[in-house]
This record gives structure tokens, C-alpha cells and sequence, in this order.
């Protein structure tokens, strides 16, 4: 997967750098906005028809959405932080970090409806979110917390990084949380993205 | 950016009534691979066709760990507090 994503981002830079098409260059924005609503149509099903997401919603209560909540304050709280540092504004660099590890989506939203260097940005930051999270989580589950492997992954922890969220601890509750919050954390990426970024 | 959220919604709403035959929402992992494959070229394009993208690319990436680092760190402090509380109340 992660292949096959990075062979169409580079067939694209390469067109796009030696073969910059007019066709294409002219109607960037509507092959993308047409695309994009394709893509989040289909995100929408596969989230609204995962029955097992509201009946493990219901069984642990409500107080596991605080989890997820959690994890977005304080991913986006995180880059605010160090956009202040590296001078990046507000909207920019919390629309990054709201990102939460889903990087493919949050880039192409903010190339989208932002700018493409800024989209860049927010693609190979939540990549690096992703790879530093399959490094830590069997760090992380050698502490007592079992909780705060839940945490690097954002988003991941409903696909990617759940198999070795389950492999890391053995506290099978932790892997349902992990799902949850994965699940909740992904359904904010779409809306708090473009909403932040236009801020 | 309403396109956007509506057609989460939607597609929400497909999902749970179970509103589309499921042939039809088995199409949506193809759907999402097909539409992701596309806006990712579309993402790779508008790099190279951005002569000040491809020239500042070494510096984006030191940017970019800092940022995930910064975001990874946010997550676990907030679920770190987020515990002692809980613990407090016990």
C-alpha cells in the first residue's frame, strides 16, 4: 500500500515536473474535487455500515470518546506548538496536526482547498506520525499505562497500527479503545481539516 | 469544503440504513483506493509542476518530523493527564 502511494506521488511529480500536460494543468481542481468526494463517499459508507464501531461505543460508555478527544487536543495543540517554533501560522500548522496519522487525506485536502506546499507538508508529517507510532507502540506497552499506546497511532490505530496495538498488550480492552478511538479520531479528519485550515 | 463534509455524511448515512444494495457499498473500498490513487497523482503533479515545492522538499521534511513529533507528544501528555485525573477520583 504504502508503495503503491508513493509510485503514483512520484509518477506525478515526474509528469508534472518533464510532461506538464495543459489538459491536466487546466483542470487540476475539478479532477480533484470530483475525486475527493468520491473518496470521502466511500469513507462514509465503510464508516456508517461498521455496525461494530456503535456497539462497542455502547458497551464501554461514554466516557472512552474522551480518549480520542484527547488525542486530537493534544495532536493539534502539539503542532501549534512547534509551528510557533518553525513559523508556520495557526490555521497551517493545526490543520497539520488534525491530520492525526491519516496522511494521505489530510494532504490532499489541504492541497486541495489550501496550497500544495502546505498539503506537502501535512502529507510528510502525518507519514513521519505514522512511522514514529509503529516505533513507539511496543516501547509505550512496557509501561504500566497500557492507555497511552492508544496514543501516537491518531487515526491509524482503526487499520495500520492496530494489529501491533493487539500484538503489544496483551489487555484486550486496550485493543477495542484503540479501534474506537481510531474510528472517531478518522471521522474528525475531514471536517476539522478544511475547517482549520480556513480559519 | 461543504462538498466535503457533505459527502461524508452521505455516505454515512448509506452506510448505517444499509440504504444501497450491498453489491453496491462493496464498491466502496474500491471506490476509496480508486479516488485516493487519483488525488494522490493530482497531489505529486501539483509538486512538480511547483518549482518552489521541489527546491525547499529537504527543508519540508525537517519540518515535518518536528511536527509529528510535536503531535505525538501533545497525544500521549494529554492522555498521561487524562489518567491522573481518573486515578485522583478513585
Amino acid at each position: 500500500m504504502i508503495l503503491g502511494i508513493l509510485a503514483v506521488i512520484i509518477l506525478g511529480i515526474v509528469l508534472g515536473q518533464f510532461f506538464p500536460l495543459d489538459l491536466l494543468v487546466n483542470n487540476l481542481d475539478s479532477i480533484s474535487t470530483f475525486c475527493l468526494s468520491i473518496l470521502l463517499l466511500g469513507v462514509g459508507i465503510d464508516l456508517g455500515s461498521n455496525q461494530q464501531v456503535i456497539a462497542k461505543l455502547k458497551k464501554l460508555g461514554w466516557k472512552v470518546l474522551l480518549i480520542p478527544l484527547l488525542i486530537a487536543v493534544g495532536s493539534i495543540i502539539g503542532t501549534m506548538v512547534v509551528g510557533v517554533i518553525i513559523d508556520l501560522s495557526i490555521n497551517e500548522s493545526s490543520a497539520i496536526g488534525a491530520g492525526f496519522g491519516w496522511y494521505s487525506l489530510s494532504g490532499v485536502i489541504i492541497s486541495k482547498v489550501y496550497q500544495a506546499d502546505i498539503g506537502v507538508l501535512a502529507f510528510l508529517t502525518n507519514v513521519f506520525r505514522e512511522v514514529f507510532a509503529i516505533i513507539l507502540i511496543p516501547i509505550l506497552a512496557k509501561w504500566n499505562n497500557k492507555m497511552i499506546v492508544v496514543a501516537p497511532g491518531g487515526a491509524t490505530t482503526m487499520d495500520t497500527t492496530l494489529p501491533l496495538i493487539s500484538k503489544s498488550v496483551a489487555e484486550k480492552e486496550i485493543v477495542a479503545v484503540a479501534f474506537i478511538s481510531g474510528a472517531v479520531l478518522s471521522s474528525l479528519v475531514p471536517i476539522l481539516v478544511p475547517i482549520l485550515i480556513k480559519i | 469544503m461543504q462538498l466535503i463534509i457533505i459527502s461524508l455524511i452521505v455516505g454515512i448515512c448509506i452506510g448505517y440504513f444499509d440504504l444501497l444494495p450491498s453489491k453496491i457499498t462493496a464498491l466502496a473500498n474500491h471506490l476509496v483506493l480508486g479516488g485516493l490513487f487519483v488525488l494522490l497523482f493530482v497531489m505529486g503533479f501539483e509538486i512538480g509542476i511547483n518549482q518552489k515545492i521541489l527546491n525547499n522538499l529537504d527543508q519540508l521534511g525537517v519540518e515535518a518530523i518536528l511536527l509529528a513529533g510535536g503531535s505525538i507528544i501533545g497525544s500521549i501528555v494529554m492522555i498521561l493527564l487524562f489518567n491522573s485525573t481518573v486515578k485522583g477520583e478513585e
